[in-house]
C-alpha cells in the first residue's frame, strides 16, 4: 500500500544573527499512511514543529528548506509553485497550532474565519458556506452554534476556541491533519475531550493525523504508530505497542522512564541528565552520545538505520544491549553528567 | 568589565544613528561651551545679546565677516552660536524641572493608588486637554514675555508627560510578580518602591526626557518666532526665524535671496533635535528594544 | 462621563490664568463693547464689573458669562470673542481636514510596506525619511516649504486665497455652507475658486503632513512587523489563504488599531500645529487668530481660543476613543 505522505532525507536549517548555520531538520525520513495517527514525539526543540511546518512549506523567512523531499499523494510539494501550494494548505493537508488564543484573530469572528477557509477552497455561496460551518461546529460539539459563529474569539473559553479551529481545520474535509501539540495549552480535562474529538473525526472522515506532542500519555492512547526525534534526527520509530513494549534507544527508555507512575515506589522521579545540545553546535556522529550510559568511540560515526523487528526501527550502534540498561541508568544517577563540547 | 556591560555598551554606541546622534550632540555642547571664543561679545555687553553690526535694516548676504549674513542689523552666526547656549539652557532647564514636577505626582498617584490616583489624573487630564503650544503661547502672554517666563510656562505645562509615564509603570510594577513576592517576604512598601520598582520605571522616563528635549527646544523656539520668547536681538534661534518670515513674505519671488536667514537658524535646530531623538532611540534600544518605533 | 469634569477643570486652569491679570486687563473679558472701554470711568466699570470681588463670585459670573455666549470683545478681531472665533474655526478646520487624509492614508501605507520589506533598501530609505520628518521642527519646515514654494515657483502663495477669489466669495451670489471655501466653492460650482484655494492650501498642508506623516509611518511599521510575528497571520498562510490576502485582511487589520489611537491624537495635535502654519502662511484662521492675540496682548480672545481648543481636544478624544470601540471587538464589551 502506497503511503499518503512519502517525506525522504527532509532537512530544514535556521540561520540566526550570528550567521550560524542550525540544523534543526537535518536528514528526517518517515511515512504515513492513510487514516492512521503517526505521533511525533521528543524534547522541545528536537525539530518535531519544524518538521510539520515544512510539510506546508510554512517555514519562516530565517529558515530554509534545504533539501530532501515530501511527496504527497505522489507529488513532491517541494517542488511546487507557492501557489499551487496554497491550494494544498487548508484543503488537503491542515494544521492546528497550540494556542488557540493566539492563532485566532482576534478581530474576526469565528464564523468569519471558517466561512473565509470554506469559500477559499470550495466554490460555494456564501450562504452554503455559512450552513457548513454552523454544520462543523456542531460536528466539533459547540453548542449553540448559530451564536457561537458570531462571537470574537475572546468570548470563547479555551477549550471552545480549540473546537473552533478543529472546525476551521477540518471543514474541507483534508487527508491529513497536523496537530501541534494541540491540548498542551489546555486544562487536563478538556484535553481528553479534545483528543477523543481528533479520534472521532479521524474516524468519520478516514484521515491520517500527525500529532505533535511530548507528552507520551497521550501518545499511548491515541497514536498507531511513533516517532521518536531528537536534535533534529528521527532516533526510533515503529508501532504503539513495540515502542513501548520493547523500546530500542537510550533515549526512548529515558523518556518513558522518565513519566511519572503511581503504580510503583519512587523516591526520586528519573531524568534524562544533561541537556539538549546548542544546535548550532551539534557533536558529531550520534546527536545523543554526550547524555548516553552506552557511548563509546563507535558512536562518533551517525548511527544508520537497524531494524529491531518488523518496522520497528531504530538509529543506535548499541540498541542490542539495551537489556543491560536498566541498571546503568540507576547507576549513573549518582555521576555527573559531562556535556562534552 | 562584565561581559553583559560591555555588550550594552557596544550596542549603544556602535550602530550608525547612534554614533551620529552622539557626534552631533556632542558637537553642539563643544559649540556652546566654546560660545565665547568661536563668537566673541562685544565688551562689557549681555553676551546673549546679538550684536548690531550694521546701520541698514535690509538683511545681508554672508561675506567674511559675518559668515552666515546679517538679519535685522545683527549677526547671524553670532545669534547662531550663542542660541546653542540658549537652546541647551532652555532644554535642560525646563526637561529637568518638568520631569522632577511630574516623576513626584506620578510616584504618589502609582504608589497611593485609588482615590489620589484618580484626582491626580484628572488634573493631568485637564492640563492635557490644552494643546502644549497654545497653553505655553498663553501663559507666556499673560506673564508677560520673556525668556524666563517662557521657562515657567512651557515647565507648567510640561509635568505631565513624565507624571503619566511614571505612574503606569508604577501600576505596572505593582502588579508584577517580583514586588508581590517581596511584599509576601515582609518587605515594607516604601522599601519595594525605591529598591524595586524605581529602578525599573525610571528608563523610559529617561528616554522621553531625551525625546523631549528636542520637543521643548522646537516649542520654545516657537514662542520666540511667534514674538512672545526672548526679547528683541537675544541669541535665539526662534527669534532669528522671526526675521526671515518677515522677509520672505514681504519680498515676493525673491525669498531665495535671503535663504541665509532660513537655513542658518533652521538647520542647527533640525540637527539639534535630530541629535537629541537618535539619542533618546539608542537609549531606548539599550533598555529595551521591545519599545522601538 | 468626564467630559464635564475636564471642560470645568480646563475653565479653572484659564480662569486662574485670567486671575493673573489685572482689574484692568480684565475688563476686556467682560465687555463685547470696546467702545465703552473708552468712553466710561473705568474705575466704575471695574466696580460695576465686580473685579475686585472675591475670586469665587467673580469665578461664577464669569462661568455664567460664559453659558451666554459672552467671551468678551477681541481686540483683534474687532468682534465679539465668541464671534470672532466661530468665524475663523471653519477656515483651521479645513486646512486640519485637508492635511489629516494624506497623514493617515500615506503614513499607513509607507508604514506598512516599509514593515513588508523589512530591513530591505526600501525599508531603511523610508525609515530614513522617517527619522528626519521627526527631527524637523514644524515651523521651520514651514518657512524652508515657504521660502522654496513661493519665491521659485509662485505657484502656490501663502494666504487664503487670491484676491480675485476673495472677491468671488465674498459676493452676494456665492453661499457659504460649511464656511470652508473648498467645499463651499465646489458646493457653489465655481472649480476656479476651488483649485485657487487649493494652490494656497498646498503650501501649509504640505507642511503640518510631512512631520505628522513620520510618525504615523513608524507607528504603523513597528505594529505592522509586531502583527507580522502573531500565530493567527500563520493560522491564515496554513488555511491557504494568498499572502496579499493574509497581509491586506488579518495583518492589517490588527496593525492598525495602536495606530488608530495615535491617529487620533495626532489629528488633535493638528490644530495646535496650526498655530505656527497659519502664522507662517498668513492664513486666517484660529491659529493665527491665537498668534495674533498673543503678540497684542489680547487676552480676551487668548482665553476664548483656549477654552475653545480645550473643547475640541476633548471631543476629539472622545470621537477617537468611540472608533477604537469599533475598530477593537476586544474593547466593545465595556
Amino acid at each position: 500500500m502506497n503511503p499518503l505522505l512519502n517525506v525522504h532525507n527532509l532537512q530544514v536549517y535556521f540561520y540566526n544573527d550570528n550567521k550560524e548555520e542550525l540544523k534543526a531538520v537535518d536528514g528526517v525520513s518517515f511515512q504515513v499512511y492513510k487514516g492512521e495517527t503517526v505521533a511525533l514525539v521528543g524534547e522541545s526543540g528536537c525539530g518535531k514543529s519544524v518538521t510539520s511546518l515544512a510539510l506546508l512549506r510554512l517555514i519562516d523567512s530565517n529558515g530554509k528548506i534545504v533539501g530532501g523531499e515530501i511527496l504527497f499523494d505522489n507529488t513532491d510539494l517541494l517542488s511546487l509553485s507557492e501557489k499551487q501550494m496554497q491550494t494544498i494548505r487548508g484543503k488537503d493537508i491542515s494544521m492546528i497550532f497550540q494556542e488557540p488564543s493566539t492563532a485566532l484573530n482576534p478581530v474576526y469572528t469565528i464564523g468569519d474565519q471558517i466561512i473565509e477557509a470554506i469559500i477559499l477552497h470550495q466554490k460555494v455561496s456564501y450562504r452554503e458556506a455559512h450552513n457548513r460551518a454552523i454544520d462543523m461546529l456542531k460536528l466539533v460539539g459547540i453548542p449553540d452554534p448559530e451564536k457561537r459563529l458570531n462571537e470574537y474569539p475572546h468570548e470563547l473559553s479555551g477549550g471552545m476556541k480549540q473546537r473552533g479551529m478543529i472546525a476551521m481545520a477540518l471543514s474541507c474535509h483534508p487527508q491529513l491533519l497536523i496537530a501541534d501539540e494541540p491540548t498542551t495549552s489546555l486544562d487536563v480535562t478538556i484535553q481528553a475531550q479534545i483528543l477523543e474529538l481528533i479520534g472521532d473525526l479521524q474516524r468519520q472522515f478516514n484521515m491520517a493525523v500527525i500529532l505533535i506532542t511530548h507528552d507520551l500519555g497521550i501518545v499511548a492512547d491515541m497514536a498507531d504508530r511513533i516517532i521518536v526525534m531528537y536534535a533534529g534526527k528521527i532516533v526510533e520509530e515503529g508501532k504503539r505497542y513495540d515502542i513501548f513494549k520493547k523500546p530500542s534507544h537510550p533515549y526512548t527508555i529515558g523518556l518513558l522512564r522518565s513519566i511519572p507512575r503511581l503504580d510503583i515506589e519512587q523516591e526520586k522521579l528519573d531524568s534524562i541528565p544533561g541537556i539538549v545540545p546548542d544546535p548550532a553546535h551539534f557533536p558529531n556522529g550520534c546527536r545523543f552520545r554526550n547524555r548516553c550510559p552506552l557511548e563509546d568511540e563507535k558512536c562518533i560515526i551517525q548511527p544508520e538505520k537497524s531494524q529491531v523487528d518488523g518496522d520497528h526501527y531504530v538509529y543506535c550502534h548499541h540498541w542490542t544491549q539495551i537489556e543491560g540498561i536498566k541498571d546503568v541508568t540507576l547507576q549513573n544517577e549518582g555521576q555527573q553528567c559531562s556535556f562534552k563540547n | 568589565m562584565r561581559s553583559e556591560n560591555r555588550r550594552i555598551i557596544k550596542k549603544f554606541f556602535f550602530n550608525t544613528s547612534s554614533i551620529i546622534g552622539f557626534s552631533l550632540l556632542g558637537m553642539f555642547i563643544i559649540i556652546s561651551i566654546f560660545a565665547p571664543w568661536i563668537a566673541p561679545p562685544k565688551e562689557g555687553k549681555n553676551p546673549y545679546m546679538m550684536p548690531i553690526v550694521t546701520w541698514s535694516s535690509n538683511p545681508q548676504p554672508p561675506s567674511p565677516e559675518h559668515p552666515f549674513g546679517v538679519a535685522g542689523k545683527r549677526d547671524i552666526f553670532y545669534g547662531v552660536i550663542w542660541g546653542t547656549r540658549t537652546a541647551f539652557q532652555v532644554g535642560i532647564i525646563v526637561t529637568a524641572i518638568s520631569t522632577l514636577i511630574g516623576l513626584f505626582i506620578g510616584s504618589v498617584a502609582g504608589y497611593y493608588g485609588k482615590f489620589i490616583d484618580e484626582v491626580l489624573m484628572r488634573i493631568t487630564d485637564v492640563f492635557l486637554a490644552i494643546p502644549f503650544l497654545v497653553a505655553a503661547l498663553v501663559l507666556t502672554t499673560i506673564l508677560g514675555s520673556g525668556l524666563d517666563k517662557v521657562l515657567i510656562a512651557m515647565t507648567v505645562f510640561g509635568w505631565m508627560y513624565p507624571a503619566r509615564l511614571i505612574r503606569g509603570n508604577i501600576l505596572q510594577a505593582k502588579e508584577e510578580q517580583y514586588v508581590m513576592a517581596a511584599k509576601a517576604l515582609g518587605v515594607r512598601n516604601l522599601f519595594i518602591i525605591l529598591r524595586h520598582v524605581l529602578p525599573n520605571t525610571i528608563f523610559p522616563v529617561l528616554i522621553q526626557a531625551s525625546m523631549r528635549m528636542g520637543s521643548l527646544v522646537i516649542t520654545a523656539a516657537a514662542l520666540s518666532f511667534l514674538g512672545v520668547g526672548s526679547p528683541q536681538g537675544y541669541s535665539d534661534w526662534g527669534a532669528l526665524l522671526n526675521y526671515s518670515r518677515n522677509w520672505m513674505l514681504g519680498g515676493q519671488g525673491e525669498a531665495l535671496r535671503y535663504w541665509y536667514m532660513t537655513v542658518f537658524p533652521g538647520v542647527a535646530m533640525i540637527l539639534f533635535v535630530l541629535s537629541w531623538n537618535l539619542v533618546g532611540d539608542a537609549l531606548r534600544d539599550v533598555f529595551d528594544p521591545r519599545l522601538r518605533v | 462621563m468626564f467630559i464635564p469634569l475636564t471642560l470645568f477643570g480646563i475653565s479653572l486652569i484659564v480662569f486662574s490664568m485670567i486671575g493673573m491679570l489685572s482689574p484692568y486687563q480684565r475688563l476686556a473679558t467682560f465687555i463685547s463693547n470696546p467702545d465703552r472701554l473708552k468712553s466710561e470711568n473705568v474705575d466704575q466699570l471695574i466696580d460695576m464689573y465686580g473685579l475686585n470681588d472675591p475670586i469665587i463670585v467673580q469665578y461664577v459670573r464669569w462661568l455664567r458669562n460664559l453659558f451666554q455666549g459672552n467671551l468678551g470683545w477681541s481686540y483683534v478681531g474687532k468682534t465679539p470673542v465668541l464671534q470672532a472665533i466661530v468665524q475663523r474655526f471653519p477656515y483651521t478646520l479645513e486646512l486640519t481636514l485637508f492635511s489629516a487624509i494624506p497623514i493617515i492614508l500615506i503614513g499607513t501605507w509607507m508604514g506598512v510596506v516599509s514593515a513588508l520589506h523589512h530591513n530591505r533598501p526600501l525599508d531603511h530609505s523610508l525609515r530614513i525619511f522617517a527619522v528626519i520628518g521627526w527631527s524637523f521642527p514644524d515651523f521651520v519646515f514651514g518657512l524652508f516649504v515657504l521660502m522654496i514654494l513661493y519665491s521659485t515657483l509662485g505657484l502656490f502663495p501663502p494666504g487664503n486665497l487670491s484676491i480675485w477669489a476673495e472677491q468671488v466669495v465674498k459676493s452676494v451670489g456665492f453661499k457659504s455652507f460649511t464656511g470652508m471655501v473648498t467645499i463651499d466653492s465646489l458646493l457653489n460650482g465655481r472649480l476656479d475658486v476651488f483649485i485657487d484655494s487649493l494652490r494656497h492650501l498646498f503650501g501649509p498642508v504640505l507642511t503640518l503632513t510631512y512631520v505628522e506623516l513620520a510618525y504615523i509611518l513608524r507607528i504603523t511599521r513597528s505594529s505592522m512587523l509586531e502583527v507580522l510575528r502573531r500565530d493567527y497571520v500563520r493560522t491564515a498562510r496554513a488555511k491557504g489563504l494568498d499572502e496579499k490576502v493574509v497581509i491586506n485582511k488579518h495583518a492589517k487589520k490588527n496593525a492598525m488599531i495602536p495606530v488608530a489611537t495615535v491617529s487620533g491624537q495626532t489629528i488633535v495635535g493638528l490644530l495646535a500645529g496650526t498655530v505656527i502654519v497659519e502664522a507662517i502662511f498668513n492664513r486666517t484662521g484660529l491659529g493665527s487668530f491665537m498668534a495674533l492675540a498673543a503678540q497684542q496682548l489680547d487676552y480676551a480672545s487668548i482665553m476664548g481660543g483656549t477654552l475653545f481648543f480645550g473643547l475640541i481636544l476633548i471631543v476629539g478624544n472622545l470621537l477617537v476613543d468611540i472608533s477604537y470601540a469599533y475598530i477593537d471587538p476586544r474593547v466593545r464589551l465595556e
